[in-house]
């Protein structure tokens, strides 16, 4: 292998106005998904915070058993939902749209798993104080937000991270069309398939380069809550 | 203030299988101070927290005098929570959520700073707070609200003498301005100062409920002499 071709190639890469517009895409789709599933999270958490029937209990077993569903499912739910007959008429399909609701329907899982392990974390330390102050739910639920919000923001940074590095779902929904879909992973797997490892390595740093810099800022938060 | 009463009827609390409160009837007057005392496990802290609504009553029934309907009960923890806020802000937090405005509020916090010498900590972070001084927050937060009821669990426990008797004269002070005291102690030397009637539980029974003279002079109960011969005192002694 010759490494001065596959650095330079490294290199004119970032000169790529298309590099820079899959990443903006990429990021885009997964803050999108990320800032839908982390309030849908915090609904979620929200009903099953103090909730103690069976139902609660089974949904509660549900979500974390959602987590682990694999991203293609949701892909494929997705594309049949997207291409059914409700949006026939609205050229939905092939749009970031359906691509960010279908990511925000598999990070949602994650997001009210860790939200609902956050507040319960705080409400077994301050629960019972705030109750005896008088506080009514809606107000102990923000309190509970304002007082774990390291935490949400560290939990927030995480789904976006597995949002950014999925590529099942976005691949099916998406289709991976150049210009309008294509997103650093899917990227990444078309240059693989066709057989431009460099470029597809090059790809795969950026990836990694973001990941990094994302678990950076979630260290630096724990850091800072815990002092 | 108004004086209160509160009056509990074969109030019985199961809590993880087990009976904690025994059918416990008693009417406790609108004014003074009661004090609930026992061994550890009684089920002191337990009526506390259901006289409070915190604990729900699996039988019986709490009832409180028709002047009480829809007053304000606070509640002093033995090991009190604050919110990750400063002193001041956990004070007008406590406000807020009683209805306070918030200039309001603020205003009510500085006095209550003031009265319980915290004023020169109210930008503190309140878990940065030694035991005592989280013991005098927790007191002020409880105070702010100018509850007509307070209950106090064990509020003097973490404090050094000296600060302890300055606890004891604010309890005194509140109960002489008509709020209506439910103090669970271990010290009896406490309980003798401040307290006007006993209530004494043992594994969640009442054994003793009468005036305070009474329960040191003759309880009229081998467990409750027991107890008080435990804590080194002999009968009709004054400590």
């Amino acid at each position: 292998m010759n490494w001065l071709s596959h650095i330079s190639d490294f290199a004119l890469l970032f000169f790529d106005a298309t590099l820079w517009e899959v990443t903006g895409r990429s990021l885009f789709v997964s803050l999108m998904a990320t800032l839908i599933s982390m309030n849908l999270g915090l609904i979620l958490a929200r009903c099953l915070l103090q909730a103690h029937s069976r139902w609660a209990k089974f949904f509660d077993a549900l979500l974390g058993a959602f987590v682990a569903i694999p991203a293609v499912v949701i892909g494929l739910l997705a594309l049949l939902f997207f291409t059914s007959s409700i949006f026939k008429e609205s050229q939905i399909t092939l749009t970031i749209v359906p691509m960010m609701l279908a990511q925000a329907l598999l990070l949602t899982p994650l997001a009210a798993t860790l939200c609902l392990g956050a507040l319960r974390t705080h409400f077994k330390l301050i629960g019972e104080e705030l109750v005896s102050l008088g506080a009514s739910n809606s107000a102990m639920f923000n309190v509970l937000i304002r007082e774990c919000w390291p935490t949400l923001i560290a939990t927030s940074i995480l789904v976006l991270s597995r949002g950014i590095a999925e590529v099942g779902t976005v691949l099916i929904i998406g289709g991976n069309v150049e210009g309008r879909t294509q997103v650093l992973t899917t990227l990444i797997a078309e240059k693989a398939r066709i057989g431009i490892y460099e470029q597809a390595i090059a790809l795969s740093l950026i990836l990694i380069i973001i990941a990094l810099i994302l678990s950076l800022v979630v260290r630096t938060l724990q850091k800072r809550f815990e002092t | 203030m108004r004086a209160a009463s509160v009056q509990f009827s074969n109030i019985t609390v199961d809590l993880r299988g087990a009976t904690r409160l025994h059918g416990l009837t008693h009417t406790l007057s609108g004014t003074g101070i009661t004090a609930l005392v026992g061994s550890n496990g009684a089920g002191k802290s337990l009526l506390l927290k259901v006289l409070h609504g915190l604990i729900p009553i699996t039988r019986g029934q709490v009832r409180w005098a028709k002047d009480l309907a829809g007053e304000r009960r606070a509640l002093m923890r033995q090991q009190p929570d604050f919110l990750r806020r400063s002193v001041q802000e956990n004070l007008v937090f406590a406000l807020e959520i009683n209805g306070w405005k918030s200039n309001q509020a603020r205003v009510r916090s500085e006095e209550m700073l003031d009265w319980m010498q915290l004023e020169q900590s109210a930008n503190l972070m309140a878990n940065t707070l030694s035991p005592g001084e989280r013991s005098r927050l927790a007191m002020a937060r409880a105070l702010a609200i100018e509850p007509a009821v307070l209950l106090l669990d064990e509020p003097t426990a973490s404090l050094d003498p000296e600060s302890a008797l300055a606890m004891e004269s604010v309890i005194s002070f509140v109960q002489d301005r008509g709020t209506k005291v439910i103090l669970v102690s271990h010290s009896l030397g406490q309980v003798r100062r401040l307290a006007s009637d006993v209530l004494m539980l043992d594994q969640g029974q009442s054994i003793f409920f009468g005036p305070t003279d009474k329960f040191f002079s003759n309880p009229g109960n081998p467990r409750a002499s027991a107890f008080l011969h435990g804590a080194g005192f002999s009968l009709d002694e004054a400590v």
